[in-house]
Formats: structure tokens, sequence, C-alpha cells
């Protein structure tokens, strides 16, 4: 077998075997961790994102088109990763309200919520504790 | 390891032509032109942030390459192309904190498919040297056996799954097959996408023991999917093959996961074309020889 494939061989299976033994997950290699680690009931922190009309009313944006190139649930590794980077989180959200704009006195929060979650009707639910802002955009 | 990764030239050629069609059909509308629009600070990719100045054209240059790799035109230069522009337009979601898995083994492939000769038959390549055999040193490169590279391409095919099983198996260990965690899962999916409920969802969700089996029997084939390369022909193999695209097929009706689709390319190294094609000349001479064909 020539030099040139045996480097190839290589080059290609070796990392991918290291991400898969030391749980390292990085493009282009990856240890492939999709829903690996345990998902469960009860007390949860999550972030979501929310659109807050002047008078106060505010509602949590789902869209994936909206939250491209994230989504809900890709929302949430980018905020942990990013907690002690607030201009990250400032950035996304600035990005966001470019290019959705914002109407007059609107702004965008990132929160942070201890929720209970629970099961309904083959459903999941949430029941909210608390919530703190964790970054902002817009607004007066 | 050489008998380990003997594969055939011919299934090599037939995949590198289906493999590359099939991708520029999965990517011809998918644009990645919105790229450019994004904030440059929440970059974190290899090479520069994308521009709108110049993504339009990269994301047209990398259709175009996996058309003429498709076809065998320019192969050596095609693939790596299609291979080096893969890393950095099928990062992009990587690069800007989308933290997905749908996409390696397409790049790993691509990776495989450019350093292998993979043009020396079915190519219009091969055409042009025929008539300047001058040009086949350039064009072709060395005449030898490229089958490997098959070989090569099940194998990271193989270690994905494996690598799935195991950080299952490292995260949750064994409570992964208690059927509450995989209801679990589709609870989560279920409100994460929004997608439509299933008949499926609604009694894997009411039955304990048939989640748990259906874990069971997931993280079953993932850690057996090293065998399929190593066993290299009959039931064992096909189950395990079969039985991961049915996994995947599973995931996305249960799961909403869009994953099968883009990974089905792949697939396509599993399949013994240059017997399949035998299969159908030899049907045909045995239809063209009875007497009813006379």
């Amino acid at each position: 077998m020539p030099l040139r494939v045996r480097v190839c061989i290589l080059v290609l299976t070796l990392p991918l075997l290291v991400c898969g033994v030391l749980d390292v997950d990085s493009w282009p290699f990856s240890n492939f961790p999709m829903y690996s680690a345990p998902l469960r009931l009860g007390m949860a922190t999550r972030y979501g994102l929310y659109r807050i009309e002047p008078d106060g009313r505010s509602r949590e944006i789902r869209s994936r088109e909206w939250l491209w190139p994230l989504n809900r649930q890709r929302l949430q590794p980018f905020v942990r990763q990013r907690l002690k980077q607030p201009e990250q989180l400032r950035a996304l959200l600035a990005d966001y309200a470019r290019r959705w704009p914002l109407g007059a006195g609107q702004r965008l929060e990132l929160r942070e919520q201890r929720v209970r979650l629970f099961q309904q009707d083959d459903r999941l639910h949430s029941q909210l504790f608390s919530s703190q802002v964790i970054s902002e955009v817009g607004g007066p | 390891m050489k008998s380990l990764f003997q594969g055939s030239d011919h299934d090599l050629e037939y995949c590198r032509v289906i493999f590359f069609a099939w991708l520029l059909l999965l990517f011809w509308s998918n644009s990645w032109d919105a790229y450019g629009q994004l904030s440059p600070s929440l970059y974190r990719g290899l090479g520069p942030p994308p521009d709108s100045a110049w993504l339009p054209a990269l994301n047209r240059l990398w259709l175009l390459s996996l058309a003429c790799a498709s076809l065998g035109f320019l192969t050596r230069l095609s693939t790596w192309l299609a291979f080096a522009l893969g890393v950095y337009l099928l990062g992009l979601d990587w690069s800007f904190g989308n933290t997905h898995h749908t996409h390696h083994l397409i790049l790993l492939c691509l990776a495989a498919l450019a350093w292998a000769r993979c043009g020396q038959r079915f190519s219009l390549d091969e055409r042009l040297t025929r008539s300047r055999p001058s040009w086949r040193r350039v064009l072709l490169g060395e005449s030898s056996s490229e089958g490997w590279c098959v070989r090569l391409c099940q194998l990271l095919w193989c270690l994905l799954f494996f690598n799935a099983g195991l950080a299952k198996l490292r995260h949750s260990g064994l409570a992964f097959v208690d059927g509450e965690n995989f209801q679990h899962i589709l609870l989560f999916t279920q409100h994460w996408y929004e997608g439509q409920p299933s008949p499926l969802r609604g009694l894997v969700l009411h039955h304990a023991g048939l989640a748990s089996l259906l874990a069971a029997c997931g993280l079953a084939l993932e850690l057996s999917a090293p065998l399929a390369f190593f066993v290299r022909t009959g039931v064992w193999r096909w189950g395990l093959v079969l039985g991961l695209a049915l996994l995947q097929v599973g995931a996305s009706q249960l799961m909403h996961l869009d994953e099968f689709r883009k990974m089905a390319a792949c697939y396509v190294f599993w399949i013994p074309w240059s017997r399949l094609a035998l299969a159908v000349a030899s049907l045909k001479a045995s239809r063209s020889s009875s007497p009813e064909a006379g």
C-alpha cells in the first residue's frame, strides 16, 4: 500500500478515533454526542429570546427563520458557551435586531430562566420560577 | 492493513459519479449567501469571515466543482476544490455557533475522494487522455489501484456511529436505554422543533418498554457499526448497514431531525456497484439469449 494511501487513512481516521475516545467535538472531527446527555424533567435552566413591546408585553421568539443560524435548541449551548463573553451575546442580539428591525420602543431580551419542565398531554410544558435578563438591545 | 482496505476500483468510480451528483442536487438550492450578512464578530471559524461580496461566487464555484468531480472533468483539481471549499462552506454553521453534526461525514468522504485518484475510469478526463495520451499524467496521475478509498469511506461511516454510541455510554451510561430517557428525547425534540406529532411517537410515549427497546437497539447498532467494516459479506454486514439506515429514518420521523436526508449520500459507498452492474448485464444477456427474445 503506497505511503500516500497510508497517510490519508491515518489523517482521516486517527483524529476521528481520538475525538471519540477523548470526547472532543470539533469541526470537522467529532465524538458525535447528539442526544447522548440524559434529558430529564424537573428543574432546569433555559435561555430564551423575547421581544418586548413598548407597553411591556413580551413574547418569546420561537421561529427557526427568525433565530437562524441558531434555533431554540441550539440557542442553549450557544449562550451557555458565551456566558462569560457578554459582548458576544450582545452581538447576537444586535445581529437579530439588524436583520429583523425593531419598532419604536421595542427591544430584544435574552433571558436566563429557571423552569420546571413537566409532561402533559404528550407535550413538554414549563412552569417559570425565575427569570433574569442577561443581554438586551433596543428600547428607549 | 492492505487486505482490509482492498476495494474495487470500479465501485469507486460509480461512487464518485453518484456521490458528487447527489451532493450537487442536495446543495443546489442551498444558498450560503445569508451568512455574509451576519456580524463578523460572531464568526469563530477557519479562514476569513464570510462577506456578501464574494460568498455567492464561492458558493457557485463549489457547485461547479461538485459537477466537474461527478463528470470526471479535471477530476484531481475539482475533487480537491470540492473538499477545500466544503471545509469552509459546510463549516459555516459551526463557525457561527450552530453546532450540528450533519456535514461531518460528507466532508470526510470529500477528503478521501480528493486524496484518491478517482477519475481514472468513467470520466471525461479518461476520454480526453485517450486522444491525448501526453495529458494522462497531469489529468489522471499514475495508474494505480484506488479501491481503498471506498473502504476508507465505509470505515469513516462506521467510526461516526461508533463514536455516537460511545458518547451515549459515556454521558448517560445504561440509563440511556431506560425507556424514560428516550421518551424525554421525544418530548424535548417535539418542543424545540414544534413538529407534527406522529402516531408512532404517541405509541412510544405511552409504552416505556417500547421506548427502552428502541433505545437499546439503537445503541447496540451504533456500537457494533465497526463490524460492518470488518465483516465484508453476508447478513451481518447488510443487517448493520440497513439497521443504521433505519435508525436514521426512524430518528427523522420521531425526532424531526433532518440528518438522514443529508447523510444519505454517504450510503453509496456501501453498495457493491460493480457487482450490481454485472448482475444487470447478465440479466440482460440471459433475456436476449432466451427463446422468447429470439
